[in-house]
């Protein structure tokens, strides 16, 4: 019995959302997005993703502040997080916390292969 | 018989007695009764025997009871030897008996009148022995007796004493011939005249002589007496009670002894008088002290006669002499000869110094050696001993000191005609060339020459005609013929007398100074010239910060506003206290300092002055300050722009740096857009392409991968140069770090045509520790460039070992290679070596100079060889950091 693994992508540029989630379902994921940090901290109370593709800079709350939160929840231990982001300062300090850290501009292949590495190992794939 | 006598009629003890008795009356018994038998009866008449001698040996009373008992006894032993009967008993007893007692008791009263007669007869030739004695001791005592009478006859006849002997009424009983010859009056003449009336007329006196004499208390006392012949006569008696109440006069005539003695007083007073008033002072020393010193030696040290009179020669004696003095007064006491006079210091009480002229000679006083010394005070002779002494030391220095002097001197006679030389010392004779012999005798103007200023020559000529002194430098001439320029001065000498004796002139050849004095005048001008047309003020400053003197004028300022006035009153109120501080402890460490001010300039501009102080020192001491103001407005002005122009470029550079950081963050996201959505059309999510609209696409990716390439390499720059890259050491595997750069740049070499290969030789360790990003970063962009510039051929890439100390990246190429022109710039940013190779391969210029920073950031270098047109290789040189142990790969 296979199961379709969640995407949750945190971004507040919508074209991006847009190339993320078309990359993502590409990769054999169920994806949604998220353009605010206050509201995808919401959002993550109630779902378990398995992967997070996390901008930094967001409206409200901070793709730190989210990736704080996801580590301080029991209920998230298994959710990956990937750090998407234009800073590269910030991207180089958070990158021990994540699971990965990217620097945009980040290649369609190059994103599809790494969520691919991420996805959970009872999942199928395409 | 003598024995029977001396046994018989002498008066024995009564033990001897009783012993006789006993051994009669045994011998008795013994003949009884040995010749009873044959004698019989007749032995009656032998007991007469024992009774005869018990009552001679006991005498009287005691004989009869004696003769009584051995009558007794006798009639016992006819009892009991015989045996006879009572018939017999009074024929034979009382015969016995009668004999025993009467025998015994006529014994007895013999013996006891035998005895009586013979103590009478002892008694009276005792009596005839003591009469003779009597006798012979009498007539013994007569002879003494007249012997002493004689005796003292003689003495009083022979004794230069005059002895009166009289009786207690005062009769006189003898006279001595010496008292009668002395007063005249003889033995005989007493009776008719009253000898002490005679001798003492005045009667109270006489009065007094009668109780000297009857007190007689044995002491002497002088009296004045008459003589026969009416003379007083001096006297001295002294009287003697006897024990039967007469007296003996003794006395004596010291009429010549008194006047002895008065004429010694009289002498001594002399003496005295004349010690005591004489101005040499005397001094007589026995033993270990004076015993006398006269008013003369008193004055001389200052002690007075009681205090000297307990002390010693040589404690007024001055320490450098006490030795002396004592070894030649001991000396002399000793019988020794040492020198009589001498000249010695004393030293006074109150610890002046006499010089004293002693003459000693011994005197016997007491009848012991004394030594008299007489002393003269000579200190004022001494005195004017030593001044003579000093003037002649003087003098002889003097003369000494001119023959040594360096100036010349020279002495001249105005009595004698043209006032001729005569004395000129060596020093002068030197300075001229001429002998002394050669300038005696001659005036001085013989040293004149045709050189020498007629004025000067006037001006001498003048002030010895007037007397005077002169002073002047004149140029003379040596016997040479070498000019010299003189500093001579004249000056006339006079007696007390208010003659005029001598001129002595002192000359100094000045030639040397002269010369010196005219290149002093020439460096002072110099210096001078120097100094007044200095832009700077140059200052001297004394120590009360009053301006001694400024090298030229101040605008706006007089001369007479600035020298004397205190420097700080020009200087800006702001600063006067720092400008103080400054000039003040300069004056006080003497060390040189500097320090700026601003003053308002002309036209209100500010003037800036940097003012340097040097002190000068005279004898360590700083006695001014040389100060220097120089104008460094201009300067100040140069630092202020070049300091607003480092910060602007500081500025600049920080804002740069902020600006590609910003510029990079913000072109990400777009970037992003670009090359998501073209990949996703070249993916074919949004549908099929035509070849053309993939060709356009992939040009799309292409200009989005080299804006992304860009972008990071400006980022990395801006970090670079803002100082944010830091070092990163992890520890990471060698080949895996290869694997993953050969990996990514394979795609792109082959895309080229090109072979990438990677050899890694087995000298490198397996495992490194270094910054894992810069590495790949170096790597990237090495071989980037290398795949970009490269049409044809390989890119090597060789890591390898070269010691344990660096390790070495090679990336070889077959490119176009660099022109020898440009390697130097090559590590430059923005620098590329072709403008059409620029624009075919188009890139940041950033990317070699990044390589260089990042290398040299890990401490290593980068270096490059190239051949145009034949390919490059770059070396990267980097430290091998030592593995930690703990460290996980």
């Amino acid at each position: 019995m296979s199961k379709t693994p969640l995407a949750l992508i945190i971004e507040d540029d919508p074209k991006l959302s847009t190339i993320f989630a078309e990359t993502l379902k590409l990769a054999e994921f169920k994806t949604e997005t998220i353009a605010d940090g206050q509201v995808a901290l919401e959002r993550l109370t109630t779902i378990v993703p398995d992967v997070v593709v996390l901008d930094l800079h967001l409206p409200h709350v901070s793709g730190r502040e989210i990736l704080h939160q996801i580590r301080a929840d029991d209920r998230l231990a298994q959710t990956r997080v990937m750090i998407v982001t234009a800073d590269a300062a910030m991207a180089d300090s958070l990158k021990d916390e994540a699971d990965l850290s990217l620097l945009k501009p980040v290649s369609i292949h190059q994103l599809h292969d790494l969520a691919t590495r991420l996805r959970p190992p009872d999942t199928t794939s395409a | 018989m003598l024995l029977l006598h001396s046994y018989f009629f002498k008066e024995h003890p009564i033990t001897v007695r009783s012993s006789l008795i006993v051994g009669a009356t045994l011998v008795y018994l013994l003949i009884f009764s040995l010749f009873y038998h044959n004698v019989g009866d007749g032995l009656t008449a032998l007991a007469i025997f024992p009774a005869l001698i018990s009552g001679w040996l006991l005498g009287g009373r005691l004989g009869l009871v004696a003769g009584f008992i051995i009558g007794l006894l006798n009639i016992g032993l006819y009892f009991f030897v015989g045996g006879a009967g009572s018939a017999d008993i009074l024929g034979r007893s009382l015969p016995s008996l009668i004999v025993g007692t009467i025998g015994g008791g006529l014994s007895g009263w013999l013996r006891d009148q035998f005895y009586q007669l013979k103590r009478q007869a002892d008694t009276v030739t005792q009596e005839r022995d003591i009469v003779r004695a009597e006798i012979v001791q009498r007539r013994q005592t007569e002879i003494e007796l007249r012997h002493q009478e004689e005796i003292l006859q003689q003495l009083s006849d022979h004794l230069p004493l005059m002895i009166a002997f009289y009786d207690s009424t005062g009769k006189v009983l003898f006279l001595s011939r010496e008292l009668e010859r002395t007063l005249g009056w003889s033995m005989a003449e007493l009776n008719e005249i009253d000898l002490m009336a005679e001798c003492y007329p005045d009667p109270t006196y006489r009065q007094k002589v009668i109780e000297f004499m009857i007190a007689a208390n044995e002491e002497w006392r002088d009296f004045e007496t008459r003589t026969k012949d009416e003379r007083l006569i001096d006297t001295t008696w002294f009287n003697v009670r006897l024990s039967d109440g007469s007296n003996i006069g003794i006395g004596q005539d010291i009429t010549h002894r008194k006047q002895a003695e008065e004429i010694l007083r009289e002498s001594e007073e002399k003496f005295r008088t004349l010690a005591q008033t004489m101005t040499a002072g005397i001094l007589i020393h026995q033993g270990q002290q004076f015993i006398y010193a006269n008013p003369a030696v008193t004055m001389m040290v200052g002690y007075s006669q009681s205090e000297l009179l307990g002390m010693n020669f040589w404690d007024i004696v001055h320490p450098d002499h006490q030795a002396l003095v004592r070894e030649r007064c001991t000396a002399r006491l000793q019988g020794g000869t040492p020198p009589a006079k001498y000249e010695i210091k004393f030293l006074k009480k109150s610890g002046d110094i006499r010089w004293v002229h002693v003459t000693t000679g011994l005197i016997k006083y007491k009848g012991q050696l004394a030594v008299l010394a007489t002393v003269f005070d000579i200190t004022d002779r001494k005195a004017a001993e030593m001044q003579l002494q000093t003037i002649a030391t003087e003098n002889l220095r003097l003369a000494r000191a001119v023959d040594a002097a360096t100036d010349g001197i020279s002495i001249s006679d105005p009595k004698q005609p043209d006032n001729p030389l005569i004395y000129v010392n060596p020093a002068f004779c030197q300075m001229t060339g001429y002998s002394f012999d050669e300038m005696i005798g001659q005036n001085c103007r013989f040293l004149q020459g045709e050189d020498t200023d007629p004025d000067t020559i006037a001006q001498v000529r003048q002030a010895v005609e007037e007397r005077r002194e002169i002073q002047t430098t004149i140029l003379n001439y040596r016997r040479d013929g070498q000019p010299f320029w003189n500093e001579m001065r004249i000056a006339p000498i006079f007696s007390e007398e208010g003659e005029l004796v001598y001129f002595v002139g002192i000359q100094s050849d000045v030639t040397h100074r002269r010369q010196a004095e005219a290149k002093l005048r020439r460096s002072e001008e110099k210096w001078r010239s120097l100094v007044e047309n200095s832009p700077d003020f140059i200052f001297i400053i004394n120590p009360d910060l009053t301006v001694q003197f400024l090298n030229h004028k101040v605008p706006g300022l007089s001369m007479a506003e600035i020298i004397g006035i205190d420097i700080t009153h020009h200087v800006p109120p702001d600063y006067q206290e720092t400008a103080r501080n400054h000039l003040e402890r300069a004056f006080q460490t003497g060390e040189a300092d500097n320090f700026e001010i601003v003053a308002p300039g002309p036209n209100g501009t500010m003037v800036w002055y940097q003012t340097r102080l040097g002190p000068i020192k005279h004898q360590g001491q700083v006695t001014a300050l040389i100060v220097v103001s120089t104008d460094i407005t201009e300067q100040k002005r140069g630092e202020e722009t070049l300091a607003y122009a480092r910060d602007q470029a500081m500025e600049a550079s920080r804002l740069k740096s902020e600006l590609l950081a910003k510029v990079s963050h913000e072109l990400r996201t777009p970037l992003n857009a670009i090359l998501g959505f073209a990949e996703l059309l070249d993916f074919g999510l949004y549908g099929p392409l035509t070849d053309n609209q993939k060709n356009a696409v992939t040009q799309v990716m292409e200009s989005t991968n080299y804006l992304t390439k860009l972008v990071n390499e400006l980022l990395d720059q801006a970090r670079l140069d803002a100082g944010h890259i830091k070092l990163n050491l992890t520890t990471f595997q060698t080949d895996l770090l290869l694997e993953e750069v050969q990996t990514k740049m394979s795609v792109l070499a082959e895309a080229k045509g090109l072979q990438l290969t990677t050899k890694i030789a087995e000298t490198m360790p397996d495992v490194l520790h270094s910054d894992r990003q810069n590495i790949q970063k170096i790597l990237f962009n090495l071989i980037g460039n290398a795949i970009k510039f490269t049409e044809q051929g390989e890119i090597q890439v060789n890591v390898y070992c070269a010691d344990a100390k660096q390790w070495t990246i090679e990336v070889r190429d077959t490119g176009a290679g660099i022109p020898e022109h440009a390697l130097s710039k090559i590590f430059e940013p923005f620098q590329q070596v072709d403008g059409s190779l620029t624009r075919k391969h188009s890139g940041s210029g950033l990317g070699l100079s990044i390589v260089k920073q990042l290398t040299e950031l890990m401490g290593g270098c980068i270096t490059v060889e190239s051949k145009f047109g034949q390919g490059s290789i770059f070396t990267v040189l980097l430290p091998m950091h030592p593995i930690m142990e703990t460290e996980n790969v």
